[in-house]
């Protein structure tokens, strides 16, 4: 009896330490290959992800500040990375999940639907796809500043 | 001959069903009242965001229209923004906008390609794509959301621009 009570409360005391919410998300982020970070905040009922940091903010062709050079829309190719919104419109599903979004290549000016799932509290998945979701491609961003 | 006929009839049945199939649409040129674009402080050296909400309802945008307006297209057409008056403001470089609303997605609307000055009123360059800006006209509420860059290395609290977009919308009776 003692044992299975043991058992209970252990479950119960993992399920609330990792029961998240939609909030969790927002922060700054790091992506896989370390060249930008990107902070997640919600504007009206969704989230929304931007880049706030470049490790090399500098375009070596031009000297100046980099842009979204590669943007299918020209007349917007001007607008600076530093700062651009490369996620967008994600919905909290519950359960670590939100999805309903896209994310932005800047290296080749082609948005992808995507999904994003929370490991736990400092890493997610964020997986982009093309039409069905088995195609595609899983990157983990790990969270700057960790909760404490 | 009868050859001749029969094309001749079949042509006439389709101009009085392209005819009938067609709508009368109106064009208005819309300008939203002078909104404020809000970014709340402290903020920092790099991107800030700022925000501003249009509310409104259809018919108070189109009094002479009779009831169920419905949205056939829109487009922005100029954006233009100026830095408050009397306020203090650090230095800020381009800004881009975008707009949303409930069951459209964020899209980008315009770009200023230039370092902001206090007391100076800019225009923006329009997005040459707009997607589902009717849509957004229909939710009868809209978000505008600033991604500008502040170049001073101090922080700064609340900054408010005024912002004007004035859109074409299309409207079917």
């Amino acid at each position: 009896m003692k044992t299975k009570l043991f058992l209970i409360t252990f479950c119960l005391l993992g399920y609330f330490s990792f029961a998240q919410e939609a909030g969790d998300i927002v922060g700054v982020w790091e992506p896989g290959h370390g060249k930008a970070k990107v902070k997640i905040d919600k504007i009206d009922d969704k989230f929304y992800g931007k880049i706030v940091w470049l490790k090399e903010p500098i375009d070596p062709a031009t000297g100046e500040p980099k842009v979204d050079k590669n943007n299918p829309d020209e007349s917007m190719q001007n607008a600076p990375l530093r700062g651009f919104r490369i996620l967008k419109d994600f919905q909290y599903q519950g359960e670590g999940i939100w999805e309903e979004g896209t994310i932005y290549d800047p290296e080749n000016g082609t948005s992808y639907s995507c999904i994003i799932t929370m490991n736990d509290e400092n890493t997610l998945d964020i997986r982009g796809y093309v039409g069905v979701k088995t195609f595609g491609r899983t990157d983990t961003w790990r969270r700057l500043t960790r909760k404490k | 001959m009868y050859h001749n006929l029969k094309i001749a009839g079949s042509c006439f049945l389709l101009i009085c069903l392209m005819f009938s199939c067609s709508v009368n649409t109106e064009k208005h040129e819309i300008t939203t009242p002078v909104l404020d674009l809000k970014a709340v402080g402290p903020l920092f050296e790099g991107s800030n965001t700022a925000t501003a909400t249009w509310e409104f309802s259809l018919q108070d945008l189109f009094p002479n229209l009779e009831e169920n307006i419905k949205i056939e297209k829109a487009k922005v057409k100029s954006i233009q923004i100026q830095t408050r008056e009397g306020m203090d403001f650090p230095k800020i470089g381009k800004m881009v906008i975008e707009m949303k609303s409930k069951y459209t997605d964020m899209t980008k609307i315009g770009l200023l390609d230039d370092n902001i000055q206090p007391d100076k009123k800019y225009t923006f360059q329009v997005a040459d794509e707009q997607e589902d800006l009717q849509t957004a006209i229909s939710d009868e509420r809209i978000t505008f959301v600033g991604d500008f860059d502040m170049l001073e290395d101090e922080y700064y609290e609340d900054v408010i621009f005024d912002l004007q977009v004035t859109l074409e919308i299309e409207t079917r009776n």
